[in-house]
C-alpha cells in the first residue's frame, strides 16, 4: 500500500514551500534507461527527448493518482492502494493498461505473501 | 459481448461518459448492415433514448453554434444520464489492435493536458485509426445518424482554458481529470511553488568543481576512465547547449568521484559500504535524490581539495571552461 502523504520529504537543503524540480519530476537518468530498453543498442537519445518524456510521464502519474485520490476522498479513505490505481486507469479510458496492471498487482501480492511466510535467513 | 451499466456522478453534478469511440464516417452501408443483425435489438433501444437526449442538448445550443462547432457531443451541466459502456471484444487479435489504438489515445490525452500545439493535428490523425480498428462501432454510429447528430465520443474543453488556436477535444472519460489537473497546476503556480525553469545543475559545489577540471580537445574531461559503462553512456549523449553541457559535466564529475576517490560516498546502491554514512542513509539518499547523489556540506570541502589535487598533479590549471588548444595534451577519449 502507498500512504497518501501530503507533505514533501524532509531535507536540510529544502526551501520551505517550494516544489523542487527533483520532487516534481522523475529522475532523468532513470527515464533515459527505461527509454533505452526498447531501442536498438546503437541508438542514442537526445537530452531534449529525455526531458520531454520526463515531463510526460510525471504528468501522467499525477493524472492517474489524482483520479484515484478523488475516489478515495469520496469513500472517506486515506490510503490509495493498487486497486484504486487500476480502477482509475479503467475510469480514464486506459482499459488496456488496467488489466495487465491488475494481473501484475495480483502476482506482486502473492510474492509478498510468500516472502512473509518464508523470511530470508540472516547469518 | 459483456455489458456494463455505469452510473458516474461527480461532486459538481457534472457527468462525462461516452459509448466508446464512435467514428464519423458516412453511415449508409453500416446502417444497412446493422439492420440485418437482430442481436443488437436490446442495446439499440437504450441507445435510442441516448441519442434522443443528445438531440435535446443540440436544440439548446441552436443551429448557429452547432454549425460553427461542427457535429460533436455536447453535454450541459446538471444533466445526469445513465450510460451503457461496452469494454470491447476480448479476443487476442482485438486486444492487440486495441492496444495499438490506445497508445495514441494516451499520447493525445497527455498532450491535451500539457497544452501541446499539435493537438488538432493529432485528433485528425487518430480518428481514421480508431475507425479502422473498431469496425463494430460503425454499426452503432449508423444507428445514431438516424436519430440525431454524429457522436465522436469527445467533449470540448472550456474555451477560456484552451489556447488561441481554437477549441481542444478530449476523451470524455478524461475531461474531468484534465480540468482537475489544470486547477492543481494553476494553484501551484499561484502559490509560487512551482519552479518552471529547469536548473542546469543541482549542486553549486559540484558545478564549480566541474568547471575547474582540465579538459581535452572537444571539451571532454581529461583522465576519465572510458572503460566505465556509465561514463561511456553519459559521453555518448548528444549535448546541444552550454547549460546542458554543465549538467552533463556535473554527472560526469559525480561518476569520476565515485570511481577515483574511494573516500567519498557513492549514491549507487552497489557501493553501500562507506566509512562516513551508514547503509540505510545511503539507501535513503539514493531514493530521495536519485542519480545526482547527496548534498552534504562537508563534501564541498572534499571536492575542493580534490580539485586542488588534480590541479597540482597536472601542473596546469586552466581558467577557461572550454577547449584549450594545447598541442601536447590534445587527444580524444575512446569509448
Amino acid at each position: 500500500m502507498m500512504d497518501n502523504v501530503g507533505g514533501s520529504s524532509s531535507n536540510i537543503a529544502e526551501n520551505s514551500g517550494i516544489i523542487r524540480e527533483q520532487d516534481r519530476l522523475l529522475p532523468i537518468a532513470n527515464v533515459g534507461k527505461i527509454m533505452k530498453q526498447i531501442l536498438p543498442p546503437n541508438a542514442k537519445i537526445s537530452k531534449e527527448s529525455k526531458e520531454t518524456m520526463q515531463e510526460c510521464v510525471s504528468e501522467f502519474i499525477s493524472f492517474v493518482t489524482s483520479e484515484a485520490s478523488e475516489k478515495c476522498r469520496k469513500e472517506r479513505r486515506k490510503t490509495v492502494n493498487g486497486d484504486d490505481i487500476c480502477w482509475a486507469l479503467g475510469s480514464l479510458g486506459f482499459d488496456d493498461y488496467a488489466e495487465p496492471l491488475r494481473r501484475y498487482l495480483q502476482r506482486y501480492r502473492e510474492q509478498e505473501l510468500d516472502r512473509a511466510n518464508n523470511p530470508p535467513k540472516r547469518g | 459481448m459483456a455489458m456494463q451499466t455505469v452510473y458516474l456522478k461527480e461532486h459538481e453534478g457534472l457527468v462525462h461518459s461516452s459509448v466508446g469511440q464512435l467514428s464519423s464516417v458516412t453511415s449508409a452501408p453500416w446502417w444497412s448492415a446493422l439492420g440485418s443483425q437482430p442481436v443488437y435489438g436490446e442495446y439499440c433501444g437504450q441507445m435510442k433514448s441516448f441519442s434522443l437526449e443528445i438531440s435535446n442538448y443540440v436544440d439548446q445550443f441552436g443551429a448557429g453554434k452547432q454549425a460553427a462547432r461542427g457535429v460533436e457531443q455536447l453535454l450541459d451541466k446538471g444533466h445526469t444520464t445513465q450510460f451503457t459502456i461496452f469494454p470491447g471484444i476480448s479476443s487476442s487479435d482485438d486486444c492487440k489492435m486495441s492496444g495499438d489504438a490506445q497508445n495514441p489515445q494516451a499520447t493525445l490525452s497527455l498532450q491535451s493536458s500539457l497544452a501541446e500545439p499539435h493537438n488538432r493535428f493529432e485528433i485528425g490523425v487518430n480518428q481514421p485509426m480508431i475507425c479502422a480498428k473498431y469496425p463494430y462501432m460503425d454499426q452503432f454510429y449508423g444507428l445514431f445518424s438516424a436519430y440525431g447528430p454524429q457522436i465522436s465520443g469527445r467533449i470540448m474543453l472550456p474555451i477560456n482554458l484552451t489556447s488561441d488556436e481554437g477549441p481542444t477535444y478530449v476523451n470524455a472519460k478524461q475531461y474531468h481529470g484534465i480540468i482537475r489537473r489544470r486547477q492543481s497546476r494553476a494553484k501551484a503556480v499561484l502559490e509560487n511553488k512551482m519552479i518552471k525553469r529547469r536548473k542546469p545543475y543541482m549542486h553549486e559545489s559540484r558545478h564549480l568543481h566541474a568547471t575547474r577540471r582540465p579538459r581535452g580537445c572537444g571539451g571532454r574531461f581529461l583522465n576519465t576512465k572510458s572503460s566505465t559503462d556509465g561514463n561511456g553512456k553519459n559521453e555518448s549523449e548528444v549535448i546541444k547547449t552550454s547549460g546542458r553541457q554543465f549538467q552533463s559535466s556535473a554527472s560526469q564529475s559525480s561518476e569520476v568521484l565515485q570511481s577515483e576517490v574511494g573516500m567519498l560516498n557513492s549514491s549507487k546502491q552497489t557501493n553501500r559500504s562507506s566509512p562516513n554514512i551508514s547503509g540505510s542513509e545511503v539507501t535513503s539518499m539514493y531514493s530521495r535524490e536519485g542519480f545526482d547523489g547527496f548534498s552534504v556540506n562537508p563534501l564541498g570541502s572534499s571536492v575542493h581539495s580534490l580539485a586542488d589535487m588534480i590541479g597540482s598533479e597536472h601542473g596546469i590549471i586552466r581558467p577557461t571552461k572550454w577547449v584549450a588548444a594545447v598541442p601536447g595534451n590534445c587527444y580524444n577519449l575512446k569509448i
